[in-house]
């Protein structure tokens, strides 16, 4: 994929990056508000995509938005927020038919007016959000927040960075905090909204067919006044642990869920960087991992069973869902294969392997429209703008040496256990055939 | 054979082989990505049935179409995984109610990416040893399932819904039903579901039809004996629904809610089920969705949030429209809707509903053309149950309000609603 993101400064700290392509059917529309990852305001964030979906003063409530939603021939619009390191974006989405289909010269200028709607002219009542939108809103936070369980697996993972990241910004919840609402008044919240539409750097991202009558009209839609843009800082990266946390957490459930989080300590403007991504691969990353085949297809201990990367931290999670008596068994295995990763116990063929799927990946980014854009906003985030291509010429000249390197650094820091609350001590699962 | 869809600028190619596989191919020009799908037309619900070359109806352990799919990637030699690994291509599989399918990515290597597909799943290496092996790894995976409310609530309302039919049962089985499988029965199912003349191979990309040909010619199983139709039991199904409530504690947060209710317009094939379907799906938009009134009025009234949904899904011999959210009240919440349905169809449909909701359709159905995948999967299941999805736009704006108002009346019967509800755990 060639890189043809044009950017262009709108208003101070907001771009407007242009991605040309005709191979769609639809286009995409996105804006991101990036915002710090901070206690303070993860809740206010959180709050904002849900009362800003109930209405503007154009169109009066939520209704009137999805009606106008279905008049546009099926606007997709998703409002949401998102953890990109220690970076918490206000994200709006929205995605459309291509304009060739519809026989409307305006279709166009109408989504762009939904969506600056959405954003920049909310629904007021006394001059601030309406009041009792905003209290159901809570409530359904809340139930949100609430309901991250009825996920095990994922629960498992965001206790496990919680843990793990106690006390740094990283740790603090997407979704935001249940007791941190009652603070948060209609006035407090609009306020927020005003200054962060003054300070926040904001990317806004359009993939499709060009014109440039409709890139003006979106251009000058964009009205709200700027002052100073706050500066977010690049993550932390450590690859110290003092000491080994060890978490186990008892409920009523059928399945254990075991998590190792591991720190490396390699960020991602390391040229080891790649080289980690590959041991993650080799380790646990694909069917053909050292995990995979040992835990799941040798051992039968569990269905699913992966290790992941995460870019801004250069931490790795492992995770798996066992018995809840072969908690030990499983931590064996994991651990005899992460040091055969450190001694070098694996073949040019596995580094082969891992290679190719990591291309294939990247290759296939220019299939999908939410791949481009993503692919194109961590650009930004990470200020690496080289084209895939050219990361794919890096991927080819890792070497085992370097692997062996980068995996040596992987060090374990917090071990989680979901384990059944009617399990006892040295009790045997009763179920066990 | 070619169909060519000017309007939206795409093609699909069909061939038949001699030894009876349909082969279809949708080309996406100037894309990196190719995905082939090799599926056979047996999932689930297909546990009832005279095996081939034998006489006797046969009924076989709840969740084996499901174990089969694990099984049939074990080979003799180096492992399915690792073959597609070195090609760079991912590989997976699913089985639901009515499939067992299996689909590889790959962005080099199609053709012998497609080479490998066509092996492994055309043979069988099952030993008493690797299907054992294998019942520890689906333990797990029901137990993950076990631990999943939606899941479990969802299925609990079938299973309400239905006194006999096998969609009632979960598709992976219970971690009972599946050790009474062994290696025989799976190579009796395999033999009978997994003829060529029972399977369908879709793929996707920037490729050649000839070549595609080609190497399915060349590398498929030819010695199979022809297949007379695959006869399969015939359940009764009462039309009334088995419990009209049932409820379960797990460990959740809210309360969720699975209202269904049973269809019984079934025995529809091609275009009639599918559009029923769509009929089916469109009520629930017009009357559930978020650009309704009674949607509006529930949210703001507090008694549901963006969790709540609506949709219809049926083949021939089934049908039910599923409403589900978390909710504090699902009494409540169910008496309203029940209260609401039972409103005269004219003065809870309207037409200006109708035709804005059709659009979001057709909207709906073009963007999901962007995507290789979704291409494959309408469409292969579309095709299985013998209808084209490249007619499917021009069934959409076919469709009349008087169609909608008939199957409203028809279907949302108050007398067959089943109400599955998930409590949370209470402490102490």
């Amino acid at each position: 994929m060639e890189n043809n993101m044009e950017t262009i400064n709108i208003k101070k700290g907001i771009n407007l990056n242009l991605i040309e392509t005709d191979k769609f059917k639809s286009r995409l529309l996105v804006f991101n508000i990036i915002r710090p990852l901070k206690r303070e305001d993860a809740t206010k964030n959180a709050l904002l995509t849900l009362v800003l979906r109930r209405g503007t003063e154009k169109y009066s409530n939520n209704l009137e938005i999805q009606r106008k939603m279905e008049e546009l021939y099926g606007v997709r619009l998703n409002l949401n927020v998102v953890v990109r390191g220690n970076k918490h974006i206000i994200r709006l989405t929205l995605q459309f038919v291509d304009e060739r289909y519809i026989n409307d010269e305006n279709y166009f200028s109408e989504v762009i007016d939904l969506v600056t709607e959405i954003i920049f002219n909310p629904k007021l009542e006394n001059g601030v959000f309406n009041e009792e939108y905003l209290e159901q809103e809570k409530k359904n936070l809340i139930r949100r927040i609430e309901s991250k369980i009825n996920d095990k697996r994922n629960y498992a993972i965001e206790r496990t960075i919680e843990e793990m990241f106690n006390g740094e910004s990283f740790a603090i919840s997407r979704i935001g905090y249940i007791e941190d609402m009652e603070d948060i008044s209609s006035e407090i919240l609009f306020d927020y909204y005003k200054r962060i539409l003054k300070d926040s750097p904001m990317e806004i991202f359009y993939t499709g067919k060009m014109k440039e009558k409709t890139i003006d009209y979106l251009k000058s839609s964009i009205k709200t006044d700027r002052e100073n843009i706050i500066s977010l800082k690049r993550e932390k990266v450590t690859g110290l642990v003092d000491q080994i946390k060890t978490v186990e957490e008892k409920l009523d459930v059928n399945q254990g869920k075991i998590v190792l989080a591991y720190r490396t300590g390699i960020p991602y403007e390391d040229d080891l960087y790649t080289a980690l991504v590959l041991a993650v691969q080799i380790f646990g990353g694909t069917p053909n991992s050292k995990l995979f085949l040992n835990v799941r297809e040798k051992e039968s201990l569990a269905y699913y069973i992966a290790a992941r990367i995460f870019k801004f931290k250069s931490f790795i999670t492992v995770d798996a869902g066992i018995e809840f008596d072969k908690y030990e068994d499983t931590l064996k295995i994991i651990e005899e294969e992460l040091n055969k990763m450190k001694t070098g116990d694996f073949t040019e063929r596995d580094i082969e392997i891992a290679k190719k799927s990591l291309i294939s990946s990247l290759e296939s980014v220019e299939d999908s429209l939410h791949n481009i854009l993503e692919y194109n906003f961590n650009s930004k985030l990470t200020d690496d703008y080289r084209d895939v291509n050219s990361k794919i010429e890096n991927v080819q000249k890792v070497t085992k040496d370097e692997i062996i390197q980068a995996s040596k650094k992987i060090i374990l820091d917090t071990m989680y256990f979901m384990n059944g609350s009617n399990v006892k001590e040295g009790e045997k699962d009763n179920e066990d055939i | 054979m070619k169909t060519y869809k000017e309007n939206i600028g795409e093609t699909l190619y069909h061939k038949r082989t001699e030894t009876g596989l349909d082969v279809y191919y949708v080309p996406k020009k100037g894309f990196r990505k190719q995905y082939a799908m090799l599926a056979s037309d047996f999932g689930s619900v297909d546990n009832h049935f005279i095996p081939i070359g034998e006489e006797e109806f046969l009924k076989v352990p709840d969740g084996i179409a499901h174990f089969l799919e694990h099984k049939i990637f074990e080979e003799p030699g180096e492992s399915v995984f690792e073959k597609f690994s070195e090609l760079g291509t991912d590989v997976n599989a699913y089985t639901n109610f009515n499939q067992t399918a299996y689909l590889f990515t790959s962005t080099n290597n199609f053709y012998e990416s497609l080479e490998t597909l066509i092996k492994f799943v055309q043979n069988p290496h099952f030993t008493d040893e690797n299907v054992e092996k294998e019942k520890g790894i689906i333990e797990q995976e029901i137990r993950m399932y076990d631990d999943d409310p939606n899941w479990t609530g969802y299925f609990n309302c079938l299973d309400a819904m239905y006194h006999n039919h096998p969609v009632k049962i979960d598709v992976a089985g219970t971690v009972e039903t599946i050790q009474d499988i062994d290696k025989e029965l799976l190579y009796r199912t395999y033999n009978t579901f997994y003829h060529p003349e029972n399977m369908t191979l879709f793929i996707v990309g920037d490729l050649s039809f000839d070549k595609i040909i080609e190497v399915v010619n060349k590398y498929e199983r030819n010695d199979f004996e022809r297949l007379s139709k695959i006869e399969k039991f015939i359940v009764e199904e009462p039309k009334e629904v088995r419990e009209k409530y049932v409820e379960k504690n797990m460990m959740t947060s809210t309360p969720m809610f699975f209202m269904g209710y049973k269809d019984n317009d079934i025995g529809h094939i091609g275009a009639e089920e599918v559009k029923k379907d769509l009929i089916t799906n469109i009520i629930l938009d017009m009357l559930l969705g978020e650009s309704s009134v009674f949607y509006n009025e529930l949210y703001d009234e507090g008694l549901i949030d963006s969790s709540f949904g609506a949709y219809f899904s049926g083949k021939i011999d089934y049908g039910y429209s599923m409403i589900v959210g978390e909710v504090e009240d699902p009494r409540l919440v169910s008496n309203r809707i029940i209260e609401y349905f039972d409103k005269p169809a004219e003065e809870i449909l309207k037409e200006e509903d109708f035709n804005r909701i059709k659009n979001d359709e057709i909207g709906s159905f073009l963007m999901g053309l962007d995507s290789i995948e979704f291409i494959a999967n309408t469409s292969l299941d579309m095709e299985l149950s013998g209808f084209s999805s490249f007619e499917y736009l021009d069934l959409l704006e076919g469709i009349k309000f008087s169609e909608v108002m008939n199957r409203f009346k028809e279907h949302f019967n108050k007398d067959r609603i089943v109400l599955s509800v998930i409590n949370p755990i209470k402490e102490g």
